[in-house]
């Protein structure tokens, strides 16, 4: 099976650690790196991409260094940069075909593969438009198109759902999951709904290092016993909300329903909930006098 | 040597005549048939352009703007040369003319080159089968190559109508020209935001202004003092080349691509 190795992968700034000894073994399949800005994730899709030098650890396709098999590993990439950038008078298509030349797919496909997905990502009819006209949902759809051409075996995107309406996100979610099969796809997102959906495993990512990777399920059987609920007073909430990390609030008859995520329980009439991938996501980058 | 080779062509004729008789498995062909087709399905045909290829693909998407620029200094230079050209053509004149010509093409360059980053296309072009450090090298040998000639043919015709030696024309118009071209790699590589658009349309003026005054001042183009503008020039290659390296490998690592 097609794999994706990286072993204690670092990368330092100065004194400053990023990323900070990651290992996993990546298969075919949708993996949702989850992390609060700044966790180190961009900067690790950089590298696993093999944009930037990683200080320390290695990236392995097949057994064998990124660095080593360059562009025949870049062939087997699709990458969606976080500030996905564009050349603004080159229009829908002619990006594509451009990309197309760069990713050494021949002429011949490039122009078919173009309007292929032109049409998938609902660009169809704005396809000879400068892309300097395009909305910011319109310009995402056109990256997620680029990250798709020469059907790449690692698919690498990050924030992909930036800046899209709930309807344009169904269908993202859609094309991610058809694609899902036999390739590798890392999603990095801070939106958890964006993973919920479609990512067969969960990498979270805090501080530069993997905190915890599993399955959904995995995760939130983890967090059972770990999710509760209850009614307090409206002038209580302050005082539980600075106390505990609060997962959800809402008014009702019978007073202020919290949602609170502890690994104990946090008030006498407390019941335990069903834990969502929210609650999984609050658990591990609560604040640290919130435990 | 000859008897091992008889020895193997026997063998070879003894097991292709024990084969003969042997009746193959016609159940298990068959599923080694699907096997080795499901092989082959499996298999991506690769594409590996060849290097002529690469360079289309690089003069294709150089963008309008730089060609149309490029054609203007050209067209302009060509017919201020033109009409100046014949006996007791001014060189004074052409060396004015060239020297700003000299130093805007090095700007016309490295504003084509920095458009990768001044975009943020360098990320993604980065990640690609041609990468962006694979594009930069080549555009940068493209362009400083047909800058190289155009100098040439104009210092040519300097040389030619004022009958001052070549070589000389040729090392006053290059020294403008590669200071030119090491001012705007480092404007370009000091900060990569859409504003470095400005600074190298500044940078355009400056140059421009130095190389006039330079040439207002014909002390400077003595015999005497040709040693010291080859010194600049061979100094401003070394530099020029240096940064150009340094450069290459901060892309390579992504120093510059993945930090602005």
């Amino acid at each position: 099976m097609f794999e994706l190795e990286l072993r204690n992968v670092s990368k330092r700034y100065g004194s400053r650690r990023v990323v900070d000894g990651v290992d996993c073994v990546l298969s075919c399949g949708v993996y949702g790196l989850l992390g609060a800005n700044g966790a180190g994730k961009t900067t690790l899709l950089r590298m696993i991409c093999g944009i930037l030098e990683t200080s320390g650890g290695e990236i392995l396709c097949e057994g064998s260094g990124i660095r080593k098999l360059g562009a025949e590993y870049r062939r087997l990439l699709g990458y969606l940069p976080q500030n996905f950038g564009y050349y603004p008078e080159f229009t829908a298509k002619k990006f594509l075909w451009y990309l197309a030349a760069l990713k050494a797919i021949p002429k011949s496909e490039a122009s078919s593969k173009a309007e292929e997905l032109l049409k998938l990502v609902g660009l169809e009819e704005v396809k000879d438009k400068k892309i300097k006209t395009f909305s910011g949902g319109m310009v995402r759809r056109l990256g997620i198109a680029q990250a798709l051409l020469g059907d790449p075996k690692i698919l690498i995107l990050d924030e992909p759902t930036a800046g899209l309406d709930p309807r344009e996100r169904i269908r993202f979610r859609n094309i991610i999951s058809a694609l899902s099969k036999d390739r590798i796809i890392i999603l990095s997102t801070h939106i958890v709904s964006d993973v919920e959906y479609i990512a067969d495993r969960i990498l979270l990512m805090k501080d530069g290092r993997i905190l915890s990777e599993g399955g959904i399920e995995q995760m939130l059987a983890k967090m059972r016993g770990k999710v509760w609920e209850c009614f307090v007073r409206p002038e209580e909430t302050e005082s539980y909300q600075a106390k505990y990390s609060v997962s959800s609030l809402r008014s009702t008859d019978d007073g202020i329903r919290l949602r609170i995520v502890s690994d104990f329980c946090p008030v006498e009439k407390a019941v335990p909930a069903d834990p969502d991938l929210d609650d999984v996501y609050l658990y591990y980058f609560r604040e640290d006098d919130k435990k | 040597m000859a008897k091992d080779i008889v020895n193997a062509w026997e063998d070879g004729r003894k097991l292709f005549a024990r084969a003969a008789g042997l009746n193959p498995d016609r159940d298990r062909k068959r599923e080694a048939l699907v096997c080795l087709g499901e092989a082959v399905a499996e298999k991506r045909l690769r594409y590996t352009p060849p290097f002529t290829e690469f360079l289309r693909i690089q003069l294709q998407y150089i963008p309008l703007f730089f060609w149309a620029a490029q054609g203007f200094l050209v067209l302009g230079v060509f017919l201020f040369f033109w009409r100046f050209s014949g006996r007791g053509a001014d060189f004074w004149a052409y060396l004015r003319c060239g020297s700003v010509a000299a130093t805007w093409l090095g700007v016309l360059c490295h504003g084509m080159l920095g458009r990768h980053f001044f975009s943020g296309m360098s990320e993604l072009e980065q990640s690609c089968y041609i990468n962006l450090s694979q594009m930069w090298i080549i555009r940068m040998l493209l362009c400083n190559g047909m800058d190289i000639l155009f100098l040439t043919v104009i210092g040519g015709w300097i040389a030619a109508d004022t009958e001052t030696p070549a070589g000389c024309v040729m090392t006053y118009l290059l020294v403008p020209f590669v200071l030119s071209d090491v001012c705007c790699l480092l404007a370009v590589n000091m900060s990569r935001s859409g504003k470095n658009r400005f600074a190298l349309a500044a940078l355009a003026v400056a140059m421009a202004l130095i190389a006039l005054c330079f040439s207002a001042v014909p002390e400077l183009y003595d015999a005497a003092c040709l040693w010291v503008w080859i010194a600049v020039l061979v100094t401003a290659a070394l530099v020029f080349a240096w940064q150009i390296r340094s450069c290459y490998y901060k892309m390579i690592r992504g120093d510059i691509i993945c930090l602005n």
